[in-house]
């Protein structure tokens, strides 16, 4: 830390102590005053840390090998090995999981578009711009249950708004889907909720985006003769990449740890049609008692997650273009 | 969409200034369609059992029932219980992250101690660890601590810091001039008076965010009480309506009733602090 100040007595006083250079006990008294207010100010913190975080993925890790049972406490669990590991092949509640994951992530692309299209039609300025945007931010903010318990009323199979007015559409009372506890369409209607939950955020980040481009290159565009369209394509799409880039990281990380929702609306059912792995991994902990494979589990995701990180590190230079 | 043959500014002006009026309202209709489920709600919690699901939708009950209403307060266990604990866990929640996010924050950006930024560093990528890694772990803790059915499950976390919010208030910290600090500590003052008469009292926009984000995960804190509560007189709101919705089953107007309930203290902050909330949104891209 550098000492500016033009206060000649302070200059000197300053001097004086720290004169004997780095085996002074001044110099050493700041220090361990910084070291002592440092570490008392972020003591929570690293509590926080080491406690939650570190011993956390220590046991959890630890418990992965073993054949845990919430119930019977952490004693009578039994080193397995890699039983909880193999175990996961063939298993069908994993694999219908993870297959509702991956068609999950297909939410992001849907959301994105959506966002960037709105954000910049917000953008070009329109009357009420900021209470057009807190309309769409309005889901965000609101909690889990709201939603879950509002969309299972909305989506009702017999009487539910949404059907009545399909109905009323004229479609055949056979050909009405069910939604939440169909089959087919759980997913499906899932997936609606979590566009509609989230694209408020997205037009947010991308509003931030767009403003930080130039008037210029759209001013330039338009002396070429370039219209509406192709100035989107050529000029917003390309300058919005970064955005873009971080909203898909955020969303597929975000996606792959859903579950209290799904655990809401549909507690993974009908069958299951709404299953997500962290959805799996709360259920095989705590309400089948299968702990020490939860544990497993979760690595698998912690796993996943990584390497999708990894990937996305490694694609930023090259998806990333102005 | 202006004309693009059209030569004659005058024109192109009014053209433009259709365009602008007729977008204006495509988006505020797409805003309406966004919001209709909440319309829906509020209408829905003062209809009858019977005129829930009429359709066409009458937007404005006729007659109005607040049946709904009456029900969530007559309950054995009343909903004021549980907008009492909600409140209970948000006040407490809200002091812990205030002082560890902010003391952290500090400690961070204006504190040179040993090793600060590598602590830093990995402070913020422990939150790449998905929370079910962790989830397990935080249990036994807490059960081992004799924490589970309390209402201490909820609150506590928050004394230690979330990693957004420390992230938050370092990067505010940060922005105050060094020199501001140098010269209080010239003057004798050491880290907590400059964190007390300096540091908090310049942060005041930063802190009311900081405050208002947390509020929210907070208040809409459904996995904790999932988790750690037994006892109904514990349950907090988000909680209790799932709890209150199971029970009943298919009474739409009450269970309207209590989402209404539940979230009118998040809408009307929204309202409030909506400019600052949706600045820090941007700044830190915070994902909830």
């Amino acid at each position: 830390m550098s000492n500016n100040q033009h206060v000649p007595g302070n200059e000197q006083r300053l001097r004086k102590r720290a004169k004997p250079g780095k085996t002074g006990s001044g110099l050493r008294s700041i220090k361990a005053k910084e070291n002592f207010w440092g570490y008392l100010f972020i003591l929570p913190n690293l509590v926080g840390f080491f406690v939650f975080t570190l011993f956390g993925i220590g046991f959890s890790l630890t418990m992965s090998f073993t054949d845990w049972n919430l119930i019977k406490g952490v004693e009578s669990a039994g080193f397995i090995g890699l039983a909880n590991f193999k175990s996961m092949i063939g298993d069908v509640y994993l694999g219908a999981s993870l297959r509702n994951n991956l068609l999950l992530l297909l939410v992001i692309p849907i959301n994105l578009v959506l966002a960037a299209t709105l954000a910049s039609i917000i953008n070009r300025g329109i009357y009420g711009r900021s209470f057009a945007r807190s309309l769409f931010f309005l889901p965000y903010v609101t909690n889990v249950v709201a939603i879950a318990t509002v969309w299972q009323a909305l989506l009702h199979p017999t009487a539910g708004p949404v059907n009545s007015f399909l109905k009323s559409m004229g479609v055949s009372e056979a050909a009405l889907p069910m939604w939440l506890s169909d089959m087919k369409w759980a997913l499906p209607a899932l997936m609606i909720i979590l566009i509609w939950k989230d694209l408020g955020y997205n037009i947010l980040m991308y509003s931030a985006g767009l403003q930080n481009i130039s008037k210029d290159y759209y001013e330039a565009a338009d002396i070429d003769g370039a219209n509406a369209f192709k100035k989107f394509l050529h000029i917003t799409v390309p300058m919005l990449s970064p955005t873009t880039f971080l909203l898909t990281t955020l969303g597929i990380i975000s996606s792959l740890q859903m579950w209290s929702i799904a655990q809401i609306i549909t507690n993974g059912g009908p069958g299951t049609a709404t299953y997500t792995l962290a959805l799996y991994i709360y259920r095989s902990a705590f309400i089948t008692y299968r702990t020490g494979y939860a544990s497993a589990l979760s690595w698998l995701l912690c796993i996943i997650i990584l390497v999708i990180t990894l990937i996305q590190w490694r694609g930023q230079k090259k998806w990333v273009n102005y | 969409m202006t004309s693009r043959t059209n030569k004659r500014t005058g024109r192109k002006k009014v053209g433009r200034e259709i365009g602008k009026i007729l977008l204006s309202v495509i988006i505020c209709a797409a805003g309406v369609a966004m919001i209709f489920p909440f319309l829906w709600m509020v209408s829905a919690s003062f209809k009858g059992i019977n005129d829930v699901f009429e359709f066409p939708i009458r937007w404005i009950p006729n007659p109005v029932s607040t049946k709904g209403y009456e029900l969530l307060f007559s309950g054995k266990v009343p909903f004021s219980v549980f907008y009492k604990n909600s409140v209970i866990v948000a006040v407490l929640g809200l002091i812990g992250t205030f002082f560890s996010c902010t003391l952290a924050g500090y400690s961070y950006a204006k504190i040179n101690f040993y090793g600060r930024d590598k602590i830093f560093l990995v402070k913020l990528s422990s939150t790449m660890i998905p929370s079910m890694v962790t989830i397990l772990p935080t249990f036994m803790i807490y059960s081992a601590l004799g924490l589970v059915n309390t209402r201490a499950a909820l609150w506590i976390p928050w004394f230690l810091g979330g990693a957004m919010g420390v992230f938050i208030m370092r990067q505010f910290f940060v922005s105050l001039p060094n020199e501001l600090i140098e010269a209080a500590r010239i003057d004798g003052a050491s880290h907590p008076g400059i964190y007390w008469n300096i540091a908090l009292p310049s942060s005041r926009a930063a802190i009311s965010t900081l405050l208002f984000l947390y509020f929210i995960s907070i208040w809409n804190d459904y996995e904790r009480p999932l988790l750690y509560l037994r006892s109904r007189e514990l349950f907090t709101l988000p909680f209790a309506v799932k709890y209150f919705a199971d029970d009943q089953f298919q009474n739409y107007p009450a269970i309207m009733a209590a989402n209404v309930c539940m979230l009118i203290p998040i809408m009307v902050l929204f309202f409030v602090f909506q400019k600052s909330f949706v600045q820090s949104i941007v700044t830190t891209g915070i994902k909830g």
